[in-house]
């Protein structure tokens, strides 16, 4: 488990939230729907290939310019070389920021380092008592899509007060969609400890995952989660260990957890030289 | 117009101290190594950097001491790891550095490309990037008042590409995404491109035309220990050494 879980009671091991958080994020994505997921997020990519192994077959996954690959999750981390003669076609980059801005694609999974409670987002840089404590990645994609895809769906596998702080210290995507167009924004936020929708009055927690309490999850955000009575998030399915045991045999999705991704790193490192 | 063939000194000579020079590639494929290492050794200075999704390159430059500013959405070494000279230079602010959002700075090259002074986008609206990227300023749709973000062009001295392909006239051949390039090569004053090995081609089918190609440079395994697809695989174990502070030129040099 990352650090701040253990001490929280959460009986999920990580490898188990790695598979949970994965089909949860997969169930996000409806059959017709065009979704863009980057190299950088191996998690939200095992969860857009499951959703075409299982419920959405007719889902356009665009990754490292090919779309739709016929490869599994491995294969598509190998990038653009890998996918040569695996994919019925091409969309590169230039041409899926066109589709972002005209809402051809319609969805997209971001893991920013720290979501606010109105679903802004920041992967630029972490400020703490008015310094800067940390550089992060940089802006990437989060401004693109954040705001004007019709969904973007939100994850984080490290819940603890300052990845899901009040306010983020540095807003690289606005959360709340934008009006005119009617896009929505964020519509979900998945972490290693619950699930959240977005409605009007921002965050709202919609399901709690196995192990965990809602004492729990209020302890570790940093917004205001109101007592309420929520299920536990739905356990993976049978037909989705299956898909994601053939699609993801050496559990590369475990790549984005923090206490399984060195060894999921060493594995991957192994399978590409 | 019409590429004449160059030798990497030559391109050194043309890249003087503190030009913008902008390179080419997406995260490990691609990058320009053999021309960026030459740049390095020469010890230039001042440069301002931009790239669309850099990785050793913009490394290679930021450890020598080559960079005064930098531009870009993020630098990476996917799958290999973090960028620790990137975080570092940005940490001790030891740089300028001018954050993009991907869509913003291509929308940046695009209006440079067609010679405009800005250009509209959806994209980050509503966030601080204007705060920290002059290159951007929130407005309203002059047509129906909807709220865009305004995007300044951003003026390079020199694209630096690398390619597979290039054929007798100066067509180049790319296979795969081909990341900010088209746009860097119709963007830039001067577009210089080193190549893997010439060959015959088909000029319609070509990613680039050799409209945009000022110098072509035969450069053989000149994006190692980057990939340049489908020519060879970026070396991994490069990039994670690299990612765990082996941050000098010759881990670089094949």
């Amino acid at each position: 488990m990352p650090s701040s879980s253990s001490s929280k009671g959460n009986e999920l091991e990580a490898a188990d939230t790695a598979t949970l958080m994965t089909c949860r994020l997969a169930r996000e994505i409806s059959d017709g729907d065009v979704v863009g997921v980057g190299l950088g997020t191996p998690l939200a990519l095992a969860a857009a290939l499951l959703a075409r192994r299982t419920h959405a077959p007719g889902a356009d996954v665009i990754v490292a310019g090919a779309v739709s690959p016929d490869a599994d999750l491995a294969t598509c981390l190998g990038g653009a070389s890998a996918l040569a003669g695996r994919t019925p076609g091409y969309a590169v980059h230039l041409v899926t920021m066109e589709m972002a801005e005209r809402r051809a694609m319609t969805m997209q999974f971001l893991r920013p380092a720290q979501v606010d409670g109105e679903g802004n987002a920041n992967t630029s840089a972490i400020v703490r008592d008015g310094a800067l404590a940390t550089r992060l990645p940089g802006g990437l994609a989060t401004a693109d899509v954040l705001r004007i895809l019709p969904r973007v769906v939100l994850y984080h596998t490290d819940h603890r007060p300052r990845s899901l702080p009040e306010r983020v210290s540095f807003r690289t995507g606005a959360g709340g969609g934008d009006g005119v167009s009617g896009t929505r924004g964020p519509v979900r936020l998945v972490t290693d400890l619950a699930v959240f929708w977005f409605g009007e009055r921002g965050a709202e927690l919609e399901s709690i995952h196995p192990g965990v309490s809602l004492e729990d999850v209020q302890e570790q955000t940093g917004f205001d989660v109101p007592g309420a009575t929520v299920g536990e998030t739905e356990p993976p399915r049978a037909a989705e260990l299956e898909a994601l045991a053939d699609l993801d045999p050496h559990a590369l999705r475990e790549l984005e957890l923090r206490s399984t991704q060195a060894r999921a790193a060493e594995r991957l490192a192994a399978l590409h030289g | 117009m019409g590429a004449g063939a160059l030798s990497i000194d030559q391109v050194v000579q043309s890249v003087p101290d503190g030009a913008t020079v902008a390179l080419g590639g997406i995260r490990l494929q691609r990058r320009p190594m053999a021309l960026v290492r030459a740049l390095a050794e020469a010890e230039r200075r001042d440069l301002t950097v931009v790239a669309f999704l850099g990785s050793l390159d913009v490394e290679l430059l930021l450890a020598a001491g080559c960079v005064r500013e930098l531009h870009a959405p993020g630098v990476g070494l996917d799958p290999a790891g973090l960028a620790p000279c990137y975080r570092r230079a940005r940490e001790e602010g030891s740089i300028r550095f001018v954050e993009w959002s991907e869509g913003l700075l291509l929308t940046s090259l695009e209006a440079a490309a067609r010679g405009v002074p800005s250009h509209p986008a959806w994209m980050g609206v509503g966030s601080d990037l204007p705060a920290v990227n002059p290159w951007l300023a929130p407005g309203t749709d002059p047509f129906d008042g909807t709220p865009v973000m305004n995007v300044r062009a951003l003026a390079i001295d020199v694209a630096l590409l690398h390619v597979p392909a290039a054929d007798g006239d100066g067509n180049l051949y790319v296979e795969g995404d081909l990341g900010a390039d088209g746009l860097f090569a119709r963007a830039a004053r001067r577009t210089l491109v080193g190549f893997e090995r010439s060959c015959p081609g088909d000029p319609a089918r070509a990613a680039i035309s050799r409209l945009w190609v000022d110098g072509l440079i035969e450069a053989p395994q000149g994006a190692r220990p980057c990939g340049c697809h489908p020519t060879y695989r970026a070396d991994l174990n490069v990039a994670r050494r690299w990612a765990a502070g082996a941050t000098t030129i010759e881990i670089l040099t094949p």
